[in-house]
C-alpha cells in the first residue's frame, strides 16, 4: 500500500496551477457579471435565487466569488446578528486565559509544549489545594487549547497557509486556532471535535476570519447541514452512518453484500467523510466543486458525494476480496477516481433527494427502535456472530412454535414502515410546491441532456423505494409462510432436521437450558448455513424487517392453531403488492425480483437437492 | 499457498492511545519507513498493512490506526472487532497520557476477546523516548511490574522519529499472537462434536447452495 501524498502536492495551488486551469471550467464574464449579480440582490429565502445559484455551481463557481456564494448561502449575516454571541468579545475573552497560561496562538509550537508541561504540573499537584491567586484558566481549557494546537498543523500539512514557520502559516495557524476556540466556547456542549479544523481550515481560505467562524456555525449546527454530527457522543453521526448503509443497500445491493461479505463497515470510511467533508480528497478543485453543491443543498449533498465516490469505485471494489486491499481505497480515495472531470460529473449524475434522506431516516429509526438491543453500528450485523444469529431466529422460530405471536408483532412493524415511507414519498411528489420545483428543475437543466429527465427519474425513485418496500415485506411473509406450509413436510420428509429439533428444544422445560443450548448451538448453525445462502439476497434489501422478528419472544406454546390462522390470512395480504411490483417501472423490477428468484431458487433447490442428503443427516445426528 | 510449507497468516493489529501519542507516526515509521512531523489528525480509522517473513512463512499485519480523541471512544468497538492483538501506546512526556492506557485497556478487554475467552495480546509503547525528558519509564521494574499487573505482554521504549525499537516491538507482539492462536487451535482439539458436524453440514451445504 502506498501513501498518496499527492493531494498534499495538489494542495499548494501553485503546483496544481497547470492542471487546475485545464480541468476546472472557466466562466464567460459575461456569466461572472451574471452571477455578480445574483449575489447582490442575493435573498436566501427565493426559491429563485437558490436555483440560479445551483445553475452556477454546476457550470463552475469563479474561484474569485466562491466566498461571497459560500457567504449567501450560508446566510452567515443573519446568524451573526441573530446572535447575542460577540466573536471578537470571545477572542478577548479567551486572551485573559492564553496570557495566564504563557502561550500564544502565535507560536503553537512552544505553546503545544507549554500546555503539556502545565498539564504534567497540574497532574503532580493534584492533591494540593488550588494556589492563592486563582488563574483564570480551568483544566478543561488547557486540554481544549492542547487538543486543538496539535491539530492546527495536522490538518492541512504542506497548505501553504498551514505549514511550517513562514509568516503565512503562522498567521494561518492563529486565525484557525482563534476560529475553533471561539466555536468551543460559542457551543460549550460540543467544544471541540477533530475533524472541525479541516472544516474550519477551509473555510478560511475562501472567508474573512470572523465570516468563516459564523459560517462554521452554520455548517455545525443548522440541522440542513451537520446539525449535532460533532456532540459529544457521536450519535448522530453513527446514525447517519447507518442511514448511508440503507442507501448503499437499496442503491447498490450487490456492492452492499460484497462488502458486507468482506466485512467492510461503512462506518469506516464513511465517518470521516461527515467530519472532515471531503476535504482529504486527494483533488482540491473536486474539493471545492464538493463543498459548493454541499453548501447550497447540506447533508443531502453529503450522501449524494458518498454514494458517487462509492460508484465510481465500485468496479474495482466487487473485485477486491481483501479487507485490506478495499479500506485504503476507501480512506484513500485515488486521483483518478476524485479528480474533477470523473467526480464532479458523476456527482450531477447522482440525485439524493431530501425526501428520500427523510425516507431512509425514518426507515433506520424504526429499524434501530425495534432494535433495542444492538449497540451502535454493530446493528447492522455485518458481524457474522450477529448475523446468523437473526436469521437462525428467523428460520426456526416462526417453523416451529411462536408463530402466532411473530405474525402478531411482524405485521404492525411492517405496515407501519411501509405506510410511513409511503406517506413520504406522497407527500413529496404531491406537494404542489415539491411538483413545482421538480419541474423548475428540469426546465432548467435542459442544456444537459442527461439531466433533463430528473424529474421522471425522481417519479420512478419514489417508486422504486415504495415498492422495494413492499416486495421486501411481501418476501418476508413469502417465507413465513412457506416455513409454514412446509411444516407438515418437514416432520414426515425430515426436510428440515433443524426445525424438528429446535421445536423439540423450545418445549423443554428451563432446568434443561444447558442440554437445549448445546443442542441448538451446532445444529443451528447448519440451518443457517442452509438456508442463509439462498436467504440473503431477499433480506438484504430490507433489514428493518429483520429487526422486528429479533424481537418476537423466543418460545411460547402450540404451533398448530398459529400456522392454520396465518396461511389464511396471507394470501390476500399478498396480492396487492405484487399487482403494485408489476407497474413499477422496469429498472425496480429487476432489483424487486432478487428477492423472489431468490425464494424461487431456493424452493427449487431444496425439492430437488436437499432431501437425500437431509436424511442422511438426521441419521447422523440421532 | 502452494506448497504446505509456506503458509500465509493475516493479523488485525489495533494502535491505540491518547491524542497526539504518535500511534500514526508509529505506524508510518514501520511500514513506511521514515517519519515526518506533518501527518494528518486521524479521523476515526486508518489503516495500514505491513508483510513480515516469519520462520519462512508469510504474516500480514492490517495494522489499524485508531482515532485518539475522547470522544471516539464511544464507538471503538466498532473498530476492535476481530483484532488478534494491540499496541497501546503513550507519550512519555506526559503522564496524563500514561494514566490514561489503563483506560484504554480496560477498553479493549471489555470489548474484545478471543475466541477462547481470553484477552488479546497487548504490547506498550512508551513513545517519544527520544525527547529525553522521560519522567515515567527510567524505573524498569516498576513498568514490568506495571505491565504484569495489567496483562500487558511486554512493554518498548519507542521512538518513531528516531527509529527506535519498532520493529522489536512488533515482533514481540506478533510471537505472542502467533502463540495466542496456537494455543486457540489446541484447546479447540478435546470439543470434537462440535467440529465434526459443522465439517460434514457446511460441506454438503455449500456444495448444494453453489451449484445453483
Amino acid at each position: 500500500m502506498s501513501t498518496r501524498h499527492t493531494h498534499e502536492m495538489i494542495m499548494k495551488t501553485q503546483k496544481s496551477l497547470p492542471e487546475y486551469i485545464l480541468h476546472y471550467p472557466q466562466l464567460s464574464s459575461v456569466r461572472v457579471k451574471e452571477l455578480c449579480e445574483l449575489l447582490s440582490y442575493w435573498n436566501g429565502a427565493s426559491f429563485i435565487c437558490k436555483s440560479q445559484i445551483e445553475r452556477f455551481i454546476r457550470m463552475g463557481i469563479p474561484p474569485s466569488l466562491r466566498g461571497r456564494v459560500w457567504k449567501c448561502l450560508l446566510t452567515t449575516d443573519i446568524l451573526r446578528d441573530a446572535s447575542d454571541f460577540n466573536y471578537q468579545m470571545c477572542l478577548s475573552e479567551v486572551r485573559g486565559p492564553l496570557v495566564d497560561l504563557g502561550i500564544s496562538e502565535y507560536g503553537i509550537l512552544s505553546a503545544i509544549t507549554t500546555l503539556s508541561d502545565t498539564q504534567n504540573d497540574l497532574g503532580l499537584n493534584r492533591q494540593q489545594p488550588t494556589s492563592p491567586s486563582k488563574p483564570r484558566y480551568s483544566v478543561d481549557d488547557i486540554t481544549l487549547f492542547r487538543q486543538i494546537a496539535l491539530d492546527l498543523q495536522r490538518s492541512f500539512p504542506t497548505h501553504r497557509s498551514l505549514m511550517g514557520e513562514s509568516p503565512e502559516a503562522i498567521e494561518g495557524q492563529a486565525k484557525l486556532f482563534r476560529v475553533l476556540i471561539a466555536y468551543a466556547k460559542y457551543n460549550p456542549k460540543v467544544g471541540y471535535t477533530q475533524g472541525m479544523s479541516y472544516i474550519a481550515a477551509v473555510l478560511l481560505m475562501e472567508l474573512g476570519e470572523e465570516e468563516a467562524f459564523w459560517a462554521l456555525v452554520a455548517l455545525l449546527d443548522k440541522p440542513k447541514y451537520l446539525g449535532e454530527m460533532f456532540d459529544l457522543s457521536l450519535t448522530k453521526v453513527q446514525h447517519q452512518v447507518k442511514v448511508f448503509d440503507q442507501f448503499l443497500k437499496h442503491r447498490k445491493p450487490q456492492l452492499s453484500k460484497h462488502m458486507e461479505s468482506v466485512g467492510i463497515l461503512s462506518v469506516h470510511f464513511v465517518m470521516p467523510w461527515f467530519l472532515t467533508l471531503f476535504t482529504s480528497l486527494p483533488c482540491w478543485d473536486s474539493v471545492l466543486a464538493v463543498w459548493d453543491l454541499l453548501i447550497l443543498h447540506g447533508l443531502s449533498a453529503v450522501f449524494r458525494t458518498a454514494l458517487t465516490i462509492v460508484e465510481l469505485l465500485e468496479p474495482r471494489l466487487m473485485d477486491l476480496k481483501d479487507e485490506g486491499a478495499i479500506l485504503p481505497l476507501l480512506l484513500r480515495v485515488p486521483v483518478d477516481v476524485a479528480q474533477y472531470t470523473v467526480l464532479v460529473p458523476a456527482l450531477w449524475n447522482t440525485e439524493v433527494q431530501d425526501w428520500e434522506l427523510k425516507c431512509m431516516n425514518s426507515l433506520e429509526l424504526d429499524e434501530s427502535h425495534n432494535e433495542p438491543k444492538a449497540e451502535q453500528s454493530e446493528s447492522h450485523g455485518t458481524l457474522s456472530g450477529e448475523v446468523t444469529e437473526g436469521k437462525e431466529k428467523e428460520n426456526v422460530s416462526p417453523a416451529s412454535v411462536g408463530e402466532k405471536t411473530t405474525e402478531k408483532v411482524t405485521l404492525p412493524g411492517a405496515v407501519n414502515i411501509l405506510t410511513r415511507v409511503m406517506r413520504l414519498a406522497q407527500r413529496h411528489l404531491l406537494d404542489p410546491m415539491g411538483r413545482q420545483r421538480v419541474e423548475k428543475k428540469s426546465s432548467q437543466t435542459q442544456a444537459a441532456p442527461r439531466q433533463q429527465s430528473p424529474a421522471t427519474g425522481r417519479f420512478c425513485r419514489s417508486r422504486t423505494s415504495a415498492s422495494l418496500t413492499q416486495a421486501q415485506i411481501r418476501s418476508r411473509r413469502r417465507t413465513q409462510q412457506r416455513g409454514v406450509t412446509n411444516q407438515p413436510v418437514v416432520q414426515e420428509s425430515s426436510d428440515d432436521v433443524t426445525v424438528g429439533d429446535a421445536e423439540d428444544c423450545e418445549k423443554t422445560e428451563g432446568s434443561e437450558q444447558t442440554l437445549k443450548r448445546s443442542g441448538t448451538g451446532p445444529v443451528g448453525k447448519v440451518a443457517h448455513g442452509r438456508s442463509n445462502h439462498s436467504r440473503v439476497k431477499s433480506f438484504r434489501l430490507l433489514p428493518s424487517v429483520k429487526s422486528p422478528v429479533k424481537q418476537a419472544p423466543p418460545s411460547s406454546s402450540s404451533s398448530v392453531p398459529a400456522s392454520s390462522v396465518c396461511s389464511s390470512t396471507l394470501p390476500s395480504i399478498r396480492s396487492p403488492p405484487s399487482s403494485l411490483q408489476l407497474s413499477s417501472v422496469p429498472k425496480s423490477g429487476e432489483q424487486n425480483d432478487s428477492p423472489r428468484t431468490a425464494l424461487i431458487k431456493e424452493l427449487s433447490s431444496r425439492q430437488q437437492n436437499s432431501f437425500p442428503f437431509r436424511k442422511a443427516k438426521e441419521s447422523k445426528l440421532i | 499457498m502452494q506448497n504446505n510449507h509456506h503458509k500465509e497468516h493475516l493479523y488485525k493489529i489495533l494502535v491505540i492511545g491518547d491524542l497526539g501519542v504518535g500511534k500514526t507516526s508509529i505506524i508510518k515509521r514501520y511500514v513506511h519507513h521514515n517519519f515526518s512531523p506533518n501527518y494528518r489528525a486521524t479521523i476515526g480509522v486508518d489503516f495500514a498493512l505491513k508483510v513480515l517473513n516469519w520462520d519462512q512463512e508469510t504474516v500480514r499485519l492490517q495494522l489499524w490506526d485508531i482515532a485518539g480523541q475522547e470522544r471516539f471512544g464511544n464507538m471503538t468497538r466498532v473498530y476492535y472487532r476481530e483484532a488478534m492483538g494491540a499496541f497501546i501506546v503513550f507519550d512519555v512526556t506526559r503522564p496524563a497520557s500514561f494514566e490514561a492506557v489503563t483506560k484504554w485497556k480496560e477498553d479493549l478487554d471489555s470489548k474484545l476477546t478471543l475466541a477462547n475467552g481470553k484477552h488479546v495480546a497487548t504490547v506498550l509503547l512508551a513513545n517519544k523516548c527520544d525527547q529525553g525528558r522521560d519522567v515515567l519509564t527510567n524505573n524498569g521494574i516498576k513498568m514490568e511490574q506495571f505491565c504484569q499487573e495489567n496483562g500487558f505482554v511486554g512493554w518498548y521504549e519507542t521512538s518513531a522519529k528516531e527509529n527506535i525499537n519498532i520493529d522489536e516491538a512488533a515482533n514481540c507482539l506478533v510471537k505472542h499472537i502467533i502463540a495466542s492462536e496456537k494455543d486457540m487451535l489446541q484447546s479447540e482439539v478435546p470439543d470434537t462434536i462440535t467440529p465434526q458436524l459443522e465439517k460434514d453440514k457446511g460441506g454438503t451445504c455449500s456444495s448444494c447452495f453453489r451449484s445453483q
